[in-house]
């Protein structure tokens, strides 16, 4: 399968609706072509943006042929213009009448230029049943659902009476036994399928929408993928603009305690910002308002504990000094007080949830605060739980690196020293 | 060279006002000799007659002086009286070390220079305060002249919100409040426990006073010594101090919303 339809962005797909999808389409067609896998991914997980979409996505796509310059540009474009309605990309591209579309495939009738693209799109197009099976053999049931349900809308609009579309969706209706989701998909393609059309009669490509919960679980290698197969500048670029509007959500549904939603884009928003590394604090710390929210229920705290313990990176030996030499011959070190936050933040966050008396979290925060301080080679002068206005307050006095950090249930917060020359702190 | 004779000229001026002698400024001015060009002195026999200058003249002069190079000379000066400082200390020479510590302060809160104590002379006078051979005399002197010379915060100075939307907080001016409450404490040499009343009973007015956010004030024996500290939470901070040393870290700005309301 394409990278870009189980990476990470897929988690955009919980919380944006169609005026958003076309907001950021705008914003991203025109920046560069490079950020056509992201438009490719809105249109792909939002159907209600894929009506009006279509118009704004053919000119990416023209421009798009225009600019291809090799090979693996036209791989991407075909996979492209698959998913999102190839036909009116090629109208586009070839500025033929619509009612052309099937002459082109048929009699080969294709300006040199993009022989390629369509050599390739055929080649898809002959792929694409076996690939289906043979996920259905591996037990991949969704996935091979997925696939044939985009693949036979694609199809149908080059091919209005496909023969086979119909044969292959029996074919797996009685051998595999399949859930109430993808039969209903399968019963919806099939009757699509089967509605005799007019030649040169316009299509529109239904794109079904999955639950994405599931997908929202990205691997580390997936994202590894992605972060390597984009510039650096266009990543961040891209980066920076989903942060920015899930941190929009973030606050917005914080405000109005919606809790699934604000779970939904505090983890997406993670699994973006994990891409480039920029956490910002804002974010922990309207988390930990959340999470002491009394209006939050149990369940939602253990989950964002969780989605805060799977997403966020936090300090570790290994990353929590780093040395860089100031020109004089001395070493300076460097020290992570972001991910030690991290730390502390979930570090409270359990300590709350597990709801022990006051001397009892005492005594086990300054057990685990020993055991950090020993770990990340920290002078600990002091750690206290302690019970403030009736609720519990924290507290983590450091000597070597100096600093604080500090909460009660409404604020959380730390201020430590940034930096000091090897074996100096004050 | 124009403008390093009106630095001259003011510094001059600190000599009357405080108790540096002529020896002195002939020091730093050897000092500064090695450290820069000796060109810059060249019409040193000129100062004499500005000797004689009152300090609005002085004042006027200097506001011809860019800040850039009032700061350069007044951070090498201040270097200076503080190596001489620490000399008088170790020679055990109380008097002159304390003349030079007023004279410092004073002249730190020239309005002409517009630089204030230095927190590192804070914490010199924190090590000498805390030293074994000091006398009570000289604590009470070291004391007196910090509650004197030192600025404070107030309500007033220790925000300040400069118009693009972000308030600042002067922690130097709490540091200094906080070194001289320690030290009046210490001094006092109550019992831990009193100690330990009286201080948070401080804090408390401090931050009712300065609107702090506070976690915990707390004055505890370590290692058969009194150490004190104070968390804040807004601004989010620590203040340290125990026999041998003290420092802070604090938050020096944030955006200027309000502070989030208990749910």
């Amino acid at each position: 399968m394409h990278i870009f339809e189980k990476n990470t962005l897929y988690t955009l797909n919980i919380i944006i609706d169609k005026d958003e999808s076309l907001h950021i389409l705008s914003k991203l067609g025109q920046a560069q072509y490079n950020y056509y896998p992201y438009i490719h991914w809105i249109f792909r997980n939002n159907p209600t943006a894929l009506q009006q979409g279509v118009d704004g996505s053919v000119k990416i796509g023209k421009y798009q042929l225009e600019e291809m310059k090799d090979r693996a540009y036209y791989d991407e474009c075909v996979k492209f213009a698959y998913d999102i309605g190839i036909l009116d990309i090629l109208r586009e591209a070839t500025h033929a009448p619509k009612h052309t579309y099937s002459g082109f495939f048929l009699n080969g009738g294709i300006h040199p230029r993009y022989s390629n693209f369509f050599n390739n799109f055929t080649s898809l197009h002959r792929v694409i049943p076996y690939q289906v099976l043979s996920l259905l053999e591996e037990g991949s049931q969704d996935e091979a659902i997925d696939i044939l349900v985009y693949w036979g809308n694609a199809i149908m609009m080059v091919y209005p009476q496909y023969p086979r579309l119909p044969e292959l969706i029996e074919h797996i209706r009685t051998k595999y036994r399949l859930t109430d989701e993808n039969t209903l998909m399968l019963n919806e393609l099939l009757a699509r399928a089967s509605t005799p059309r007019h030649k040169g009669e316009s299509v529109r490509l239904v794109i079904p929408r999955r639950d994405s919960m599931q997908v929202r679980n990205t691997t580390f290698r997936e994202l590894q993928i992605l972060r390597n197969s984009l510039s650096p500048e266009i990543k961040n670029r891209f980066i920076t603009e989903c942060s920015e509007y899930l941190l929009e959500r973030i606050r917005q549904y914080r405000k109005s305690n919606d809790c699934e939603k604000y779970l939904a884009a505090l983890e997406s928003y993670y699994a973006i910002v994990s891409l480039n590394h920029v956490y910002t604090n804002e974010v922990l710390k309207n988390a930990f308002l959340f999470f002491n929210s009394p209006q939050t229920p149990t369940a939602s705290r253990v989950q964002l504990l969780n989605i805060l313990k799977q997403r966020l990176p936090v300090a570790t030996s290994a990353n929590f000094r780093k040395y860089t030499d100031n020109g004089d011959g001395n070493r300076v070190v460097h020290f992570s007080n972001k991910l030690l936050f991290n730390r502390f933040c979930i570090l409270i966050m359990e300590l709350l949830l597990d709801d022990k008396s006051s001397e009892e979290t005492d005594r086990i925060f300054k057990q685990q605060i020993s055991k950090i301080s020993e770990e990340l080679k920290i002078e600990t002068f002091d750690a206290v739980a302690k019970i403030q206005d009736k609720t519990k307050a924290f507290y983590w006095i450091l000597k070597n690196p100096i600093g604080i950090f500090a909460c009660d249930q409404t604020e959380i917060a730390y201020e430590v020293q940034n930096s000091a020359f090897e074996g100096v702190t004050h | 060279m124009k403008n390093y004779f009106k630095i001259i000229i003011v510094l001059l001026g600190c000599g009357r006002l405080g108790a540096l002698s002529l020896q002195d400024i002939a020091q730093v001015e050897n000092e500064w000799k090695k450290a820069q060009s000796s060109a810059i002195f060249a019409n040193f026999d000129l100062l004499e007659k500005f000797q004689k200058a009152t300090p609005n003249e002085l004042r006027a002069i200097n506001t011809e002086i860019s800040t850039y190079e009032q700061r350069k000379f007044y951070g090498q000066f201040s270097q200076y009286i503080r190596i001489k400082m620490r000399e008088s200390y170790a020679n055990g020479d109380f008097q002159e070390y304390l003349s030079l510590m007023k004279t410092y302060l004073r002249f730190s809160y020239m309005p002409l220079t517009g630089i204030r104590a230095e927190k590192n002379m804070v914490i010199d006078a924190f090590k000498v305060f805390n030293a074994p051979k000091s006398t009570g005399i000289i604590r009470q002197n070291i004391l007196d002249l910090l509650k004197k010379h030192l600025a404070m915060p107030t309500a007033e100075n220790y925000r300040e919100y400069p118009g693009n939307g972000m308030v600042f907080f002067d922690n130097r001016l709490l540091f200094n409040r906080f070194g001289v409450m320690a030290m009046e404490l210490l001094l006092q040499n109550k019992s831990i426990e009193e100690t330990d009343r009286i201080f948070k009973q401080q804090i408390g007015k401090i931050s009712d006073e300065l609107q702090i956010k506070t976690l915990n004030a707390v004055v505890e024996m370590r290692d058969g010594n009194k150490v004190f500290y104070w968390v804040m939470l807004s601004p989010v901070g620590v203040f340290f101090c125990d026999q041998t040393t003290i420092w802070d870290k604090c938050e020096s700005g944030r955006p200027a919303i309000k502070p989030a309301k208990p749910e």
